[in-house]
């Protein structure tokens, strides 16, 4: 297998290539020499081509938040096994674009509504926006009820496309 | 341990004429090799790349922990067979590492012949899950091949070590409590079918992936039953119905990820506590190997200068040093495991014959693993060594040698002619692996001695015609010989029949001896002792 | 001084940093503690080190902290006589002063007039000017009443849209055209209605290069002293992110003239509590009252660093009936202290907020260095609350050294498991003109261009990812899981 992480946007390959004393990786097709000492669960040593830093670490699920040169890096391990259920998100498929409370839905299951409509009011950072249908169609699955909080990317709500229309 | 006095003077002649030429050996090789793991007609690889799949070895590459080697065997299987139509015979195998624990992976190519099953492919197979049984290792099939070859199918089938031989070492296998996963890639038809079905999981693709006995065209042809794909023995099918298969993946990454996960459930196999010290890379430079192996397989080497790049530190601990010089006896480690060297420095004579007997005896008697590194030309012939019993020593050394509980690996270096090829642990003597360099030899004897033996019979039988061979005819029967000899001697040969487990550059060959040694280690080598005796 | 004459036990209404800030002052005045908190504050500092917590209900956290009839039926209950409602929640609501008070339990803060005069931005205005302060051009009415749209368009823009009743910026937008205007108007009054039960709202003109700078007041309802200003120009979205005291733009003439104007404003109002008097502060030396906020502030500890006053000590001696234990003459204004509110955001994309978890957490230490948060390992960030997770302040001699100590701390500070804008407050420390000390309350736009995240340079990305992976739970197991021999072998192939 390859790890791979997800830094600001770009997906970076680091290959373990050997691991004696020191390490050896290539990361994104460049040879790196490491070396890492732990000295509790959170805190390392990490000296990369040289170079030495302190190393904070901590990880929560596929999510790798690291501190060093005075910066906080957050990281995704990519997932390989997940790539198959890519794809499944249609045009109908309203994602949250940030994580928020949902104040209001103006729709349920169901309903049909135009594309444009008003669906839900919702509410972040003490801004609420509304969320308007994207497409016309009717309501399959609303993700979550009045005052109910969601997290990014968390799905809204579900809008099926009549076939005719598709 | 004390290290090697190397001898070698790498400012010589010698050193770099022979340097030069093994270099071209060793391109040559290269290039043999990387065109039969990756040349491919375009269509074949358009063919298996429009169906979603991906090629055997990115999903090998996924499969094993990253920073671990694979030891891939046989790359030159059928390379001088069926014309060269079949590269690696249509199956990559190996052994890798998946969740810490070595595995022999055995993964077909659908880009050789949508990975049919050709003679050879079916021995290459069957050796792969040899290895696994005398080595106790867990096997991932990777599954993703048409079926038999047709237009050979009277030749894989219906004898003892032919197809239904893989499936009787999966059973074999199951029953030493060794673990195998099926990854089903592709089509599983017929005998293939029976690949997942004896495996302990299996983890069939969505979409690409199926089982069944009879394809849809044999099932029309059979009841009339008009039936799809997907129907007959798809993922889901599999999955929700049979029971055949055990998990379902959306796609190859899913598999390979859920066969991951499968895998790091097993248990950990205890392994044979083998003395082992902290690992050093050799003192001399494994390089230098080039210009030591020479140029004509008659000129002679010193076999300490091949074990001094070879070994942990170049130290070698040797055995009788100043007894039986033509044999090369001693303790050394390779990545770390203690192992004991039997190798050759010349003609088996009546006491280097002995000395290898005891040494052999030694080892067994101390759980220490052999290597052997045969450059042998055969045991001493002549009146003086008949009298003085070489074959009776020649079956003393056959005796222990065969009899030890430790394993064994051979290294084919040079030479192996003869009787020596038995001595020295040739494959009917189970090596756990047998790795040969790309010029050495296998035979019953040399060319030379064998031409000059052929002429000889062929000489007395135009005689007994009543024809007296002319000086022409006489060459020309001496060069159709040679040739034909050459061809079948060489490595390229034997490794294509599968009479080893592979040609491998010299310089590789201690990390390849350091996974095997590594890999023997899943399962207790003690056996029944008995007294050394100092024959 | 006795603490007989202080409280028996006090309620601290309220969460988060700001509770444990009172907390602390509350102990230190020998004063028995009451916390109360939501399900999913029960591990939190406050609740593990009050004298005594107690679990309050309702359909959201926020609502439990609202809940005036909870909180004063725990009161009676536990024999409190007074609660401190910090900032936010109840501490600006009239309504929770009266009812406390009609059960004789005291509110640490100023009397419900005051709170009710000064908490709604058009009587306030009105009280300002009426004592001859400044006040910015408004309009103020019922949006729904006729002629609302025109009198605000006849102002000009671009305007700033208000809660009447609001505060903190919530429910503010900034309208640039007519157009926008009347959807503007409808959201404003949505929220307005959510946050303030009160949809009322209120537009004024918006000063574009104007500072934010208030004036830290205490009073006891006689006397009235002023603790210097506070410059908050750096905004996002209508909230402060650094803070500083003193303001560079200030010289002493000035500064006694904006804070003799504020001290007045209190003083008027017979202020007893501390407060902070708001102004707008325009690039031509002009001042305008903007709004008081009758409680005490996020970004006091800057103050309290400068002035070496304890500020809540303050709220709770006068509260308690106590005369201000400070004069005038008798506060020194020393050094320069910045504060920097650490927020749980995305600020170099929009400041979109960010959850998780506190997985890690190591507080910047140091002289003149002040932490104050409730931060706990295994806290989970949820947008359920403001996003402030810690403030970082920083006092030293200079504000040059106030601000390089800052940036130090910030990068010492290590908080794993949630994105925070520590990178986008250094960007802006670092600023030149934030080092002039040139800001204004567009800061954050003006410089958008200039704020934005370093690029990493190629051994840097190769250190961050390597850190990555071999710290990668999943792949430190694949890692112990190799045996020695095929790691050192590694990645080869015969």
């Amino acid at each position: 297998m390859i790890p791979k992480y997800i830094l600001n946007e770009n997906t970076h390959e680091v290959e373990l290539v050997r691991r004696a004393d020191n390490i050896t990786l290539e990361v994104d097709g460049h040879l790196v020499d490491a070396r890492i000492h732990w000295i509790d669960r959170h805190q390392c040593e990490l000296t990369v081509n040289g170079v030495a830093r302190e190393v904070y670490a901590a990880q929560d699920d596929n999510k790798l938040f690291l501190h060093l040169d005075g910066k906080t890096f957050q990281l995704d391990a990519l997932d390989e096994f997940g790539e198959g259920d890519e794809g499944v998100a249609g045009g109908g498929r309203i994602k949250a674009p940030m994580p928020g409370v949902m104040i209001e839905s103006y729709v349920k299951d169901g309903d049909t509504v135009s594309e444009g409509d008003a669906l839900m009011l919702i509410e972040s950072m003490k801004l609420q926006t509304e969320i308007k249908a994207p497409v016309s169609g009717v309501v399959v699955s609303l993700g979550c009820e009045a005052g109910a909080s969601f997290d990014k990317g968390a799905v809204l709500v579900d809008i099926e496309v009549p076939e005719a229309e598709a | 341990m004390r290290r090697i006095q190397s001898k070698l003077n790498t400012n010589s002649e010698e050193y770099k004429q022979f340097k030069a030429y093994n270099t071209q050996v060793m391109d040559e090789f290269r290039q043999k090799q990387y065109d039969a793991r990756y040349t491919r007609a375009q269509r074949d690889l358009d063919r298996v790349l429009g169906q979603g799949k991906m090629l055997p070895r990115e999903r090998i590459k996924l499969l094993l922990d990253p920073g671990t080697p694979f030891l891939e065997f046989s790359t030159m299987a059928a390379g001088e067979a069926y014309d060269g139509i079949a590269p690696l015979s249509g199956v990559i195998t190996g052994i890798g590492i998946v969740g810490g624990r070595e595995v022999v992976i055995n993964c077909s190519d659908p880009t050789v012949k949508g990975g049919a099953w050709f003679p050879l492919t079916v021995k290459k197979m069957v050796r792969a899950l040899d290895i696994a049984i005398e080595n106790r290792l867990d096997v991932i099939h990777m599954c993703d091949a048409a079926g038999g070859y047709l237009p050979l199918q009277f030749d894989i089938f219906g004898d003892k070590y032919m197809a239904g031989r893989i499936f009787r070492n999966q059973v074999q296998l199951s029953k030493m409590g060794c673990k195998q996963l099926s990854l089903v890639f592709g089509h599983c038809t017929a005998g293939g079918a029976y690949t997942p079905a004896l495996s302990d999981y299996s983890i069939i693709t969505e979409g690409t992936g199926a089982v069944f006995l009879g394809g849809p065209p044999l099932v029309k042809a059979a009841t009339g039953e008009e039936v799809t794909v997907d129907e007959l023995g798809g993922a889901t099918m599999h999955t929700t119905v049979s029971g055949t298969c055990d998990y379902h993946a959306h796609n190859e990454r899913d598999a390979i990820a859920k066969g991951r996960e499968v895998v790091s459930q097993w248990e950990r196999k205890v392994k044979f506590d083998l003395q082992r010290e902290t690992p050093e890379d050799p003192y001399y430079d494994p390089s230098e190997l080039y210009g030591i192996i020479p140029d004509d397989i008659k000129k002679g080497f010193d076999m300490r200068e091949v074990i001094a790049r070879m070994v942990d530190g170049s130290r070698f601990a040797e055995y009788q040093p100043d007894y039986g010089e033509t044999m090369v006896c001693g303790y050394a480690n390779i990545h770390g495991y203690k192992i004991g060297i039997v190798s050759n420095n010349g003609v088996l004579l009546n006491d280097s014959t002995l000395k290898a007997t005891h040494f052999m005896s030694l080892c067994n008697q101390n759980n220490v693993p052999l290597v052997f590194l045969q450059n042998i030309t055969g045991f001493m012939v002549g009146k003086e060594y008949e009298r003085r019993g070489i074959t009776k020593d020649g079956a003393k050394m056959l005796m222990v040698q065969g009899g030890v509980d430790v394993p064994k690996f051979t290294v084919m270096t040079n030479g192996s002619f003869g009787a020596g090829n038995y001595g020295m642990c040739g494959r009917s003597w189970d090596p756990r692996t047998l790795f040969a360099w790309p010029k050495s030899q296998t035979a019953t004897m040399g060319a030379d001695q064998a031409c000059k033996t052929l002429v000889t019979i062929k000489i007395n039988q135009l005689k007994r015609e009543g024809i007296e061979p002319t000086s022409e005819l006489l060459a020309e029967i001496e060069n159709d010989t040679l040739k034909g000899y050459a061809q079948k001697t060489s490595a390229y040969y034997t490794s294509s029949e599968i009479w080893d487990d592979g040609i491998i550059d010299p310089v590789d060959t201690r990390n390849a001896l350091g996974i095997s040694i590594a890999a023997s280690l899943n399962s207790s080598f003690e056996g029944t002792n008995y007294g050394v005796m100092r024959y | 001084m006795s603490t007989d004459t202080l409280f028996n036990k006090v309620l601290i209404a309220n969460r988060g940093e700001i509770a444990l800030r009172i907390l602390r002052c509350l102990q230190q005045l020998g004063i028995p503690s009451v916390a109360i908190y939501y399900d999913s504050d029960r591990n939190s500092p406050v609740v593990r080190q009050a004298d005594e917590a107690v679990e309050i209900f309702g359909d959201s956290p926020s609502a439990a902290h609202l809940d005036i009839a909870q909180i004063i039926g725990i009161c009676k209950q536990l024999g409190v006589d007074g609660v401190h409602p910090c900032y936010g929640f109840l501490s600006e609501n009239a309504g929770f002063a009266r009812e406390l008070a009609a059960n004789d339990i005291t509110f640490i803060g100023p009397s419900a007039e005051v709170i009710e005069l000064m908490g709604d931005k058009i009587t306030s205005r009105n009280f300002v000017e009426k004592h001859g302060f400044p006040v910015p051009p408004s309009v103020s009415m019922d949006a729904d009443s006729d002629g609302f749209i025109d009198a605000v368009a006849a102002m000009g823009f671009p305007l700033v849209v208000k809660a009447s009743a609001g505060g903190g910026g919530k429910g503010m937008s900034i309208v640039n055209s007519k157009d926008e205007l009347e959807s503007t108007l409808r959201v404003a009054a949505s929220e307005a209605e959510k946050y303030f039960g009160d949809k009322r709202v209120y537009v004024e003109r918006y000063f574009e290069n104007a500072r934010h700078i208030e004036v830290q007041v205490v009073g006891d309802g006689t006397d009235v002293v002023h603790l210097g200003e506070r410059e908050c120009s750096i905004q996002r979205r209508f909230q402060k992110i650094i803070e500083e005291a003193p303001s560079p733009a200030l010289d002493a003439a000035k500064r006694k003239e904006v804070c003799d104007a504020a001290a007045g404003i209190a003083k008027a109002a017979n202020y007893a509590s501390a407060g902070t008097v708001e102004f707008l502060y325009t690039s031509s030396g002009e001042f305008f009252f903007l709004e008081m906020n009758t409680r005490i502030q996020v970004e006091h500890p800057v103050t309290e660093m400068v002035y070496s006053v304890d500020l809540v000590a303050e709220q709770v001696k006068v509260a308690a009936g106590q005369p201000l234990s400070i004069a005038q003459e008798s506060v020194v204004m020393n050094g320069h202290a910045v504060e920097c509110r650490l927020c749980a955001e995305d600020a170099f994309n929009d400041f979109m907020p960010e959850t998780g978890k506190v997985l890690f957490l190591k507080e910047p230490t140091g002289e003149g260095v002040r932490f104050d948060s409730s931060l706990y390992q295994g806290q989970a960030i949820t947008t359920a609350f403001d996003p402030m997770l810690a403030k970082l302040i920083v006092h030293a001699p200079t504000r040059a050294e106030a601000i390089t100590g800052c940036i130090e701390k910030l990068r010492e500070m290590v908080l794993l498991g949630i994105n925070t804008n520590a990178e986008y407050l250094i960007k802006v420390l670092e600023h030149a003109a934030f080092k002039e000390g040139d800001v204004d309350t567009g800061f954050v736009g003006t410089y958008a261009e200039d704020l934005v995240k370093d690029e990493l340079s190629a051994d840097q990305q190769r250190a961050v990812l390597s850190a990555a992976m071999l710290s990668d739970r999943s792949m430190k197991l694949i890692m112990e899981a190799t045996p020695d021999i095929y790691a050192s072998i590694g990645r080869w192939s015969n």
